[in-house]
C-alpha cells in the first residue's frame, strides 16, 4: 500500500502559490501602490532569511572541513558490499564497474543488479565479471521492478558489513571508499554522503550542473553534515551500515515515490541516526546533455523532494530528539517555501521591470544571489575561486532561472497530483 | 547630446535573457505536459482484439490512422510550441520596447560636474547678516511727544471684595505708575466716578483705564468726545470667578475661560498699530491675567504658541478703534519691559510696539509699504518636496496646472534625471527648485562637498529643464553657514528652510562680503509629515487644521507656505487636501506665488523700505500698496506711485 496519499494540503499549496505568483506581478506593475510596498518589505524579509541561511551553510561547512580526517587510520576495514543497480546501462555499465573493480579497498564484493534490462547491460557485464580474476563482482538479474527494489534486492545478497549504492552511470575515485569508511568510527554515524562531480563537462550545459553540484548540493551537504543531519544521500555514492539499512526495511518501494534516495536518508534520520558527508568519497556521474533531459530528471527530483517531506513531515515534527523538527523545519524551506518565494520574487522583478521603478532592487537581488554562490564557490574551489565566476554568472542568469521556473511548475504539478513516470534519463556514454 | 547609461542597457539584456530562458522553460513544461496526453504508437497486432479477429488489411487501416492522430497530436503539440514562444518573444520584445521608450530617461547617463566646471565656481566664505527692511519707532522719541501731557490713570480705589481681584487691581496700576517714572512722563490716577471732571481738566491726557469693572457707556462717551484711551488688561465683570459675565465694547468681546493656556503674541500685519513692522512679527509676551478670551473681527494681534507655529484659534491680544477723533487701544501685557523677564523678547520690537500704540493715541498720521504687492492682504506658497514616488508629482502638477496656480517644485536631482520628461512638464508648471543631487542632509558634508552637491543639482535641472534654478529647499530642513555659502557662491536667490522665526514673512541674509543677497522664507503652519504622519490626521481633519491655519496666517497679513512630499499623494485623500489648500488661498485673493516670485517681492520691497531705487518695470509688475494711517484713525491704501521711498 502506498504510504503516499493525497491531503488536503496540496490544493492549498497549489492556490496559494497561484496567487502569490499573481500578486507577485501585480506588485512589480505596480499596480497597487500598496501591495508594491508589502511585497518589497515581504522579500526583503526572504532575502535576509537567504541570507542567514548561507551563513548557517557557511559555517557549517566551515565547520565540517576542519573536522574532516586528515589521514586514514583505519587499521581494520569492515567488509563492504558495493551495490549498483542497472537497467539498460549498456552505454555506461563498462566504466561504471570498471571504476568500482579498481576500488583501493582490502574487503569488498560489488552487487550488480539488473533489472530486467532489455539492451545488452547484462551482456557486457558478465564480460567483466568473466575478466575479473578477483571475483568480486556477482550479477543478480530480477523482472524489472524500478531502482528501490533492484537496491532492495542487493541488499538482501549483501554480506558486507557495510554498504556502497552507486548509480550505474557514476564512477568512483579509487580511494573513495577508504575515505568513506573512517566516519563509521563513530558509533551514531548510519551513513556517508559522497561528493558528486559530473565527469561530462565538455558541454556548457554539463559544466553548468558541474557548478551546481559545487556550489549547491554538494556544498548544502558538507553544512549539514557539520550537525550530522544530510537530508539527501545522492544515488551515485552512498555508504550505510547494512544493519541501519534493514532496521528500516531498506528502499521504499512506493511507487508513487520518486526520490528512494531522499526518503531513506530521512527515514535513517527519524531513527536518530547521524549521516555526514565526505568529499574524497567522489562519485563521477554522467550528467544529462540536453535540455529536455535536464528538466526530466529535475522535474523527478523536485516531486520526489516533496514527497519525501510529504511522507515524513509529521513523524519529524513530533519527534523528541530536538534535531528532527529542525530537519522538518529544513525540509519545508529547502523542498518547496525557497523554490515558490523566489520564483515569486524573479516574476516581481520581471514585472518591475517593465516600469524601471525597482531598478536598484534588481540589482540587488541579482548581487545578492550572485554573492551567496560566489561564497560558496570560494569555499569549493579555495584559492581559485575566482576562475569559476564567469561561469557562476552565466550560469545564475540563464541555468539557474530555467531550473527555477521549472521547479516551481514541477511543484505546482505535484500540488495537482499530476500523474508522473520515472522518466529514466537516456545514457550517452559520457562516463568511458 | 545625450549618452547612454550602460548599466541599465545590461539590466535589460540580462533581464530579456531570464525572460527568454523562463519561455524555453514554459515551452518545456508544455511538451512535457503534452508527453503525458499524447497518443501511444499501438502497435497492431499487439493485443488480443488484433491477434484474434482483425485481418491484416484491417490492422494496416488501423495503423495507417493511428499515425495520423499522432501526426495530429504532434502538429497541434508543435503549434501550441510555437504560439507559446511567439506570445513569449512578443510579450518580452513589445513590453520591453513600451518600458524602454515608457522609462527612456533611465537609458540616458547621469549629469556629472567636471573639474573644470567645479574649479570655475569661487568657494568664497562669507559672514552673514540678517537683514529687515521693517521700520521701527523710537519709543523715547514717541513719549517725547507726551512730555506736554501726561497719562491718567482710570481706577476704583474701594476695595474689592475679591483679593485676587484686588491683587490685579493693585499691580496694574503700580505697573502703569512706574511706566511713567520710568519715562519721565506725568501719571495722575482718576476714580470712576469722579471721570467727568478729569477729562474736563485733562482733555488732551491719554486716559489709561486700569483693570476694573469697566462702564462700556463712559467707555464709548469719552472716545465719542475725541479723547485717547488705552483699555489695560480684563474688565472685571469677564475675570470674577463669582460670576463671571462677557463684556463687549465695539467689536471686542471678553469672555471668561477655564483654559490657562499661555501664549505669545504675533502681530497683524498692515494694520493701525503695525505699520512699519513685518507681518507676523511674534513679541515674547505674556499676558497680564491669561485667563479670559478676547475676540475682535480686526485684531491687531493675536496669540499665538510658543512654538512659533500657527495657532488654529484667533484670541485677539490688541485692538485698536477710532471715531472721529477718538481712539481706542485695548492691550493685555504690561508696558514693562522687566515683567517680560528674558525670554526671548526683542526688546526693540517691544518698544517699538510701545511706541506705535502711542503714535496712535497720539493721533499721528503715518504711512508704510504695505507687506504684500498689489493691495494682497497676505502671501501663499504651496511646495513640493519631490523625491520618493516621484511620478505621483504629475496629478498634483495636472491640477495646478488646469487651475494655472503657482507652485514650487524642489526636486531631487537624482530623481529628476530617472524622470526627465516628467520633470520637464513640472518646469512647465512651476518653478522648479533644487531640493539637493539626494535626501542626504546638507550638514553632514564640509563646504566643498556642500557645493559641489548644489552645483550638481543645479546643473542636472538644468540639463533636463534648461530652466534657472535659483531656489533651494535643504533635505530635512537642515542647512549651516557653509550650505548658505554655496548658495552664494553658484548665485542661489533664496532658500526654504527656516522654522520658528520670529516673523510670518521671509528674512534677507546678506553678505558682508560681497553684498549678495539670500532670502530665506520660513515655515510657521504644519507640513505634511506632521498633519498625515505624527498626527495621523484623516481628509475631515486636515481639511479643517489647514483651514484655520489659512485663517490665522490671513489675520496675521503673513506669508502661508504649505510643504508637501511625493510620498503622501499616493493617498487620494491628501492630495484633496493640496487641492482645498490650493482652491482657499486662491479664493481668499492671497499673493499666490512661487518661492522666486516671493523673493524677488521681498527683496524689491526692502529697497523700497530702505529708499533705494529700484526698477519702474519692477514697480509696474508688483503695483506695491502704500498703508496709511490718517488723522481720524482709518487705515487706507493708495499705490505707490514714485520711486521715493514710502517711509516718513
Amino acid at each position: 500500500m502506498s504510504r503516499y496519499s493525497q491531503t488536503s494540503v496540496k490544493p492549498y499549496l497549489f492556490v496559494g502559490s497561484l496567487i502569490l505568483f499573481v500578486l507577485s506581478i501585480l506588485a512589480g506593475l505596480e499596480i497597487w501602490r500598496g501591495l508594491h510596498q508589502v511585497m518589497v518589505h515581504f522579500f526583503l524579509i526572504i532575502g535576509f532569511i537567504l541570507i542567514l541561511r548561507q551563513a548557517l551553510l557557511l559555517y557549517g561547512a566551515w565547520r565540517r572541513l576542519k573536522e574532516l580526517p586528515q589521514q586514514q587510520s583505519m587499521v581494520h576495514y569492515p567488509a563492504v558490499s558495493v551495490i549498483i543497480p542497472a537497467y539498460n546501462e549498456e552505454a555506461v555499465i563498462e566504466a561504471s564497474l570498471n571504476s568500482l573493480l579498481r576500488l583501493d579497498y582490502p574487503s569488498y564484493e560489488i552487487i550488480m543488479v539488473d533489472d530486467g534490462s532489455s539492451d545488452k547491460t547484462v551482456e557486457l557485464a558478465r564480460e567483466i565479471e568473466r575478466a575479473d580474476q578477483s571475483g568480486k563482482l556477482r550479477i543478480i538479474s530480477q523482472t524489472n521492478s524500478g531502482k528501490a527494489s533492484a537496491l532492495n534486492t542487493g541488499l538482501m545478497h549483501a554480506r558486507g558489513e557495510l554498504v556502497l549504492c552507486v548509480d550505474s552511470d557514476s564512477k568512483l575515485a579509487p580511494d573513495s571508499l577508504k575515505w568513506g569508511v573512517e566516519h563509521f568510527k563513530d558509533p551514531r554515524v548510519a551513513a556517508v554522503a559522497g561528493h558528486v562531480e559530473v565527469a561530462n563537462t565538455q558541454h556548457l550545459i554539463t559544466r553548468f550542473q558541474q557548478l551546481e553540484y559545487l556550489v549547491s548540493q554538494n556544498f548544502i551537504r558538507r553544512g549539514l553534515a557539520w550537525l550530522g543531519v544530510v537530508t539527501v544521500i545522492p544515488g551515485p555514492v552512498g555508504l550505510f551500515k547494512r544493519q541501519a539499512l534493514l532496521d528500516i526495511d531498506g528502499y521504499s518501494e512506493d511507487k508513487n515515490l520518486f526520490a528512494e534516495d531522499a526518503d531513506l536518508t530521512v527515514r535513517l534520520l527519524r531513527q536518530g541516526h547521524r549521516i555526514v558527508s565526505e568529499d574524497r568519497m567522489v562519485a563521477s556521474t554522467e550528467a544529462p546533455e540536453q535540455v529536455y533531459p535536464l528538466l526530466r530528471q529535475r522535474y523527478r527530483w523536485k516531486r520526489g523532494i516533496y514527497q519525501t517531506l510529504h511522507l515524513n513531515f509529521k513523524d519529524l515534527l513530533l519527534s523528541p530528539d530536538w534535531r528532527q523538527p529542525l530537519i522538518a523545519g529544513w525540509l519545508v524551506l529547502e523542498g518547496f517555501l525557497f523554490e515558490i518565494l523566489t520564483f515569486a520574487i524573479t516574476l516581481f522583478i520581471l514585472a518591475s521591470f517593465f516600469r524601471f521603478t525597482e531598478l536598484s532592487l534588481l540589482y540587488a537581488w541579482f548581487g545578492l544571489l550572485f554573492v551567496l554562490d560566489a561564497l560558496a564557490l570560494i569555499l569549493a574551489f579555495g584559492k581559485k575561486w575566482w576562475k569559476s565566476l564567469p561561469l557562476l554568472l552565466l550560469q545564475k542568469i540563464s541555468y539557474g532561472y530555467a531550473l527555477q521556473g521549472w521547479g516551481a511548475l514541477s511543484l505546482m504539478d505535484e500540488w495537482r497530483s499530476t500523474e508522473m513516470s520515472w522518466d529514466k534519463v537516456e545514457r550517452v556514454g559520457g562516463l568511458s | 547630446m545625450m549618452s547612454i547609461n550602460w548599466g541599465v542597457l545590461v539590466v535589460v539584456a540580462i533581464t530579456l535573457l531570464v525572460l527568454a530562458v523562463l519561455a524555453v522553460t514554459a515551452v518545456m513544461y508544455i511538451r512535457h505536459w503534452a508527453s503525458r496526453h499524447e497518443v501511444k504508437d499501438v502497435e497492431p497486432g499487439i493485443g488480443k482484439y488484433f491477434k484474434r479477429y482483425v485481418d491484416e488489411r484491417e490492422k494496416a487501416i488501423y495503423k495507417a490512422n493511428q499515425n495520423i492522430a499522432l501526426e495530429r497530436k504532434q502538429s497541434s503539440l508543435r503549434r501550441i510550441k510555437l504560439g507559446m514562444m511567439s506570445a513569449f518573444i512578443a510579450v518580452a520584445v513589445l513590453g520591453t520596447a513600451a518600458s524602454l521608450y515608457m522609462n527612456r530617461d533611465t537609458l540616458v547617463s547621469r549629469v556629472t560636474l567636471d573639474d573644470l566646471e567645479l574649479n570655475e565656481i569661487q568657494n568664497v566664505e562669507h559672514q552673514w547678516t540678517r537683514v529687515y527692511p521693517e521700520q521701527l519707532l523710537d519709543l523715547k522719541q514717541q513719549l517725547e511727544k507726551m512730555k506736554t501731557r501726561g497719562i491718567i490713570l482710570v481706577q476704583n480705589s474701594a476695595e474689592d471684595s475679591s483679593k485676587q481681584l484686588e491683587s490685579l487691581k493693585k499691580d496694574s496700576f503700580y505697573s502703569w505708575k512706574r511706566f511713567a517714572e520710568n519715562h519721565r512722563i506725568a501719571a495722575l490716577s482718576c476714580e470712576w466716578n469722579e471721570l467727568s471732571s478729569c477729562q474736563q481738566q485733562f482733555r488732551d491726557w491719554l486716559f489709561v483705564v486700569m483693570p476694573d469693572r469697566w462702564d462700556p457707556r463712559q467707555i464709548n462717551w469719552m472716545v465719542k468726545t475725541g479723547m485717547s484711551v488705552l483699555l489695560y488688561d480684563a474688565p472685571f465683570q469677564v475675570v470674577d470667578k463669582s460670576n463671571p459675565q462677557p463684556f463687549s465694547i465695539y467689536d471686542l468681546t471678553f469672555e471668561p475661560t477655564l483654559d490657562q493656556s499661555d501664549s505669545v503674541l504675533a502681530l497683524a500685519g498692515d494694520k493701525e498699530l503695525t505699520l512699519g513692522f513685518d507681518a507676523g512679527t511674534i513679541l515674547e509676551v505674556r499676558s497680564n491675567s491669561p485667563a479670559y478670551l478676547v475676540h475682535s473681527d480686526k485684531p491687531q494681534a493675536l496669540a499665538i504658541d510658543s512654538n512659533h507655529i500657527a495657532g488654529a484659534e484667533q484670541k485677539t491680544r490688541l485692538y485698536a478703534h477710532s471715531k472721529g477723533k477718538g481712539r481706542l487701544v485695548w492691550m493685555d501685557f504690561s508696558p514693562n519691559l522687566d515683567v517680560h523677564g528674558n525670554s526671548g523678547l526683542n526688546p526693540t520690537h517691544f518698544e517699538a510696539l510701545l511706541a506705535s500704540i502711542f503714535r496712535y493715541l497720539n493721533k499721528e498720521s503715518y504711512q508704510s509699504i504695505a507687506n504684500w504687492p498689489h493691495g494682497k492682504s497676505f502671501a501663499a506658497l504651496i511646495e513640493e518636496d519631490t523625491e520618493d514616488s516621484y511620478k505621483q508629482a504629475r496629478r498634483v502638477a495636472e491640477f495646478f496646472a488646469e487651475r494655472n496656480y503657482p507652485i514650487t517644485w524642489f526636486v531631487l536631482s537624482s530623481e529628476a534625471e530617472r524622470n526627465r520628461s516628467l520633470t520637464r512638464f513640472l518646469a512647465e508648471t512651476g518653478e522648479i527648485a533644487c531640493h539637493g543631487d539626494n535626501h542626504q542632509p546638507f550638514t553632514q558634508n564640509d563646504g566643498r562637498t556642500q557645493l559641489e552637491r548644489l552645483a550638481l543639482c543645479r546643473k542636472a535641472i538644468n540639463v533636463i529643464t534648461e530652466r534657472e534654478v535659483s531656489s533651494f529647499r535643504p533635505p530635512e530642513e537642515k542647512f549651516s553657514a557653509k550650505t548658505l555659502d554655496a548658495l552664494a557662491n553658484l548665485g542661489f536667490d533664496n532658500l526654504i528652510a527656516e522654522r520658528g522665526l520670529d516673523r510670518f514673512v521671509p528674512i534677507i541674509m546678506r553678505s558682508q562680503q560681497t553684498g549678495k543677497e539670500l532670502v530665506s522664507l520660513p515655515r510657521m503652519v504644519l507640513d505634511d509629515y506632521v498633519l498625515w504622519h505624527q498626527m495621523e490626521a484623516d481628509f475631515s481633519l486636515s481639511k479643517r487644521l489647514t483651514a484655520q491655519q489659512i485663517d490665522y496666517v490671513e489675520a496675521l497679513g503673513g506669508l502661508y507656505m504649505f510643504s508637501f512630499h511625493t510620498q503622501y499623494m499616493e493617498d487620494d485623500d491628501n492630495l484633496a487636501v493640496v487641492k482645498f489648500i490650493a482652491d482657499q488661498v486662491h479664493h481668499k485673493h492671497a499673493h499666490f506665488a512661487t518661492t522666486r516670485e516671493i523673493a524677488n517681492w521681498w527683496k524689491f520691497r526692502s529697497r523700497l523700505m530702505s529708499g533705494k531705487a529700484v526698477h519702474p518695470k519692477d514697480v509696474v509688475a508688483f503695483t506695491p500698496v502704500i498703508m496709511q494711517v490718517d488723522q481720524y484713525g482709518n487705515l487706507i491704501s493708495k499705490p505707490y506711485t514714485s520711486m521715493r521711498t514710502a517711509s516718513k
